[in-house]
């Protein structure tokens, strides 16, 4: 296999003179590596060590990174043993070599040193999956988490510790594009580059790569190097989940790997019928409602964004596919809610029962006629109603057609200035949606009745609704 | 015409729900075979629920429909009562009694009496009213009313002509 970063130490020969045709001494391969993979952007910090020879003096190390996908404004060397005699004084990019730099070390001693490089790399990502199994009862559940790593950054990496990095971070350039472009290209305000494409970027960092190599010999290339390295200001880094892979993986280029990350057992679920019109669409769905705790052998880490694939164990053995849905990041103690779609045992049905008007009020006006060919006067009011409260009286019908008794929430929302009138127990789930609960036995049909009162024309003041606990009025053609 | 099955063990059925699917209906003639009288889609139906199937157009009974009356009573500006009187002539000329199920759309007969304000209607059952009883509760809503009329077997070459009367009052139509 070809080794595609390359990490070259250059004999100290005489210096400054090393600009052209310079030796190079055998490649120190990698000690270890680590990998911390970030799923919410493609990006990868890529921490190795290796264990370097200095000669005391200045040290030109050799840095190569051809066909991979790395950030090359991210490479960045420190010293972890003997620090305090290794400096990097500073770090070159040759015009004539793409791809590669140079930093200059002025060590104070001759020996070995362990030296870890980091970067950032794009093509390397990790995403999450779960197996759901639900027991014959739908009482518990065992959930099984997966995470699938997919290397396509160019290159190999053996016996890599996999860190797995769940959490939104904020990146203003993208690692694929900075791995596309030249080093050192400061991108110009409102820079448009998902827009320029993949060759018109390669161009330009050509271009620039030649300006910057321009540059650096007008600032002269063959100068002295200062023993004193330039300040670098640090930043922390905010907290975010890392998922930590036991010993290392071997991720070669072009590969995927799926490891198992959690197995809950008997994770208890809930079952319940939801209606909310707006998340779940016009209809009554099933849902199995887990949390993510100690409980139910999970709690130890957030669930990352993933596809759950949902089946059902038959007393015969066998599986019951159920459904495949993604889900959200779900925090410690978070529910996991997953919707099975509607349930054609359980019939949901909103009857209309009936409507009636009162409290009617109109403005006041008259026209006066007289009968011309006979003594006679009409006064006609000609009054037109303006505002008036208009009462609906509704049945929400539910058929449990199936073996085991249902729960169901159910929410809607109403426009204009409303009334829910009912002796169902109901509360406001916002300024204009009630939630109301109940509950059907197996093989029972039942109605929940309320009425709804809406203020209509000048009679509406709000917008909003309120609950009153009533009973509904009448509706005589059933009743 | 519709046939009703009922996915129940006293129908034969009521093992499993049945799933949507076509249903072909046979019929045994006097001669000992069967003659396809139709076929229709059957709704998914749970057991004890109800398979409603539609098999054509049953031209043995006969409806003449008339909306009888139609009066506004003026409450004051633009604001008025209606009462609509619908009366069915009805005639049976099938050898076998018939349950016939008489639907009427509420909209629609207010549409057709003119009234039709585009807001919902209130209305109610009034006293002019023929059919024994309360509207069928599973098959009426605030939309529509349905009432079932018992209509005797053809006596010779005689029908019988039954007449039945709806009364709707219609309150604060603007």
């Amino acid at each position: 296999m070809k080794r595609l970063l390359a990490f070259i130490l250059m004999l100290a020969v005489a210096y400054p003179a090393i600009a052209r045709n310079i030796d190079l001494s055998t490649v120190p391969t990698r000690d270890t590596v680590q990998l911390t993979i970030y799923n919410a952007e493609d990006l990868t910090l890529v921490r190795e060590t290796r264990i370097v020879t200095f000669k005391q003096g200045i040290n030109p190390l050799q840095f190569s990174w051809a066909n991979t996908l790395i950030d090359p404004t991210s490479v960045e060397l420190r010293f972890l043993t003997r620090p305090d005699e290794l400096t990097v004084l500073d770090t070159t990019y040759p015009h004539d070599k793409p791809q590669m730099l140079y930093w200059n070390v002025a060590s104070e001693f001759s020996g070995e040193a362990r030296v870890e490089i980091t970067y950032f790399t794009s093509g390397i990502t990790w995403r999450a999956d779960y197996t759901g199994i639900a027991d014959p009862d739908e009482k518990t559940m065992r959930l099984e988490g997966f995470v699938t790593v997919t290397n396509n950054s160019g290159e190999d990496y053996e016996d890599a510790q996999v860190r797995l990095v769940v959490g939104t971070i904020n990146l203003v350039e993208k690692i694929a594009q900075l791995a596309q472009r030249g080093m050192m290209q400061v991108p110009a305000a409102g820079y448009g580059g998902a827009l320029t494409g993949r060759r018109l970027d390669r161009s330009r960092s050509q271009r620039a790569l030649k300006s910057m190599v321009a540059e650096a010999d007008a600032m002269g290339f063959d100068m002295a190097v200062p023993m004193e390295a330039k300040q670098v200001i640090k930043e922390g880094l905010s907290e975010y989940f890392i998922f930590t892979i036991e010993g290392t993986e071997t991720v070669p280029n072009q590969w995927s790997k799926r490891m198992r990350s959690f197995d809950a057992a008997d994770a208890p679920i809930k079952v319940q019928y939801r209606y909310r019109a707006n998340e779940y669409g016009n209809q009554l769905v099933r849902m199995f409602l887990l949390t993510n705790d100690e409980e139910s052998s999970l709690g130890q880490s957030p669930l990352p964004d993933g596809v759950v694939r949902l089946f059902r164990r038959n007393d015969t053995g066998s599986l019951s596919y159920l459904t495949a849905q993604s889900i959200k990041y779900i925090p410690i103690g978070e529910k996991i809610e997953l919707n099975l779609g509607a349930d054609p045992n359980v019939v949901f049905e909103l009857i209309d029962l009936r409507v009636f008007r009162d409290n009617i009020w109109g403005t006041i006006g008259a026209k006066v006629r007289r009968q011309f060919d006979a003594p006679g006067i009409r006064i006609e009011d000609r009054g037109r109603v303006e505002g008036w409260d208009e009462h609906t009286v509704y049945a929400q019908r539910i058929r449990n057609y199936t073996d085991k008794p249902i729960d169901l929430e159910i929410r809607r929302a109403f426009g204009g200035d409303a009334t829910f009138i009912s002796q169902t127990d109901t509360k406001r789930h916002d300024f204009n949606t009630v939630q109301y609960t109940a509950q059907v036995a197996p093989g029972d049909s039942r109605d929940v009745v309320y009425e709804l009162l809406l203020r209509q024309g000048s009679n509406q003041k709000q917008n909003r609704i309120e609950i009153k606990n009533a009973r509904p009025a009448d509706v005589p053609w059933l009743d | 015409m519709h046939y009703v099955l009922t996915n129940d063990a006293d129908h034969g059925l009521g093992g499993e729900s049945m799933p949507y699917g076509k249903v072909r209906i046979f019929q045994k003639d006097s001669t000992g075979t069967t003659a396809f009288t139709g076929e229709d889609w059957g709704d998914f139906t749970p057991i004890d629920d109800k398979m409603k199937l539609y098999l054509g157009v049953a031209q043995d009974v006969v409806v003449k429909r008339t909306i009888e009356r139609r009066d506004r009573t003026k409450v004051g500006g633009n604001l008025s009562h209606y009462d609509v009187v619908v009366k069915y002539e009805i005639e049976n000329f099938k050898d076998t009694p018939v349950t016939l199920d008489l639907a009427e759309q509420i909209e629609n007969l207010r549409a057709e009496a003119g009234f039709n304000s585009g807001r919902p209607a209130e209305w109610a059952i009034g006293d002019k009213t023929t059919f024994s009883g309360k509207p069928d509760p599973d098959e009426s809503s605030r939309h529509r009313v349905l009432f079932q009329a018992e209509l005797p077997a053809r006596q010779g070459d005689k029908a019988e002509k039954i007449v039945h009367k709806l009364h709707l009052t219609f309150r604060n139509q603007f």
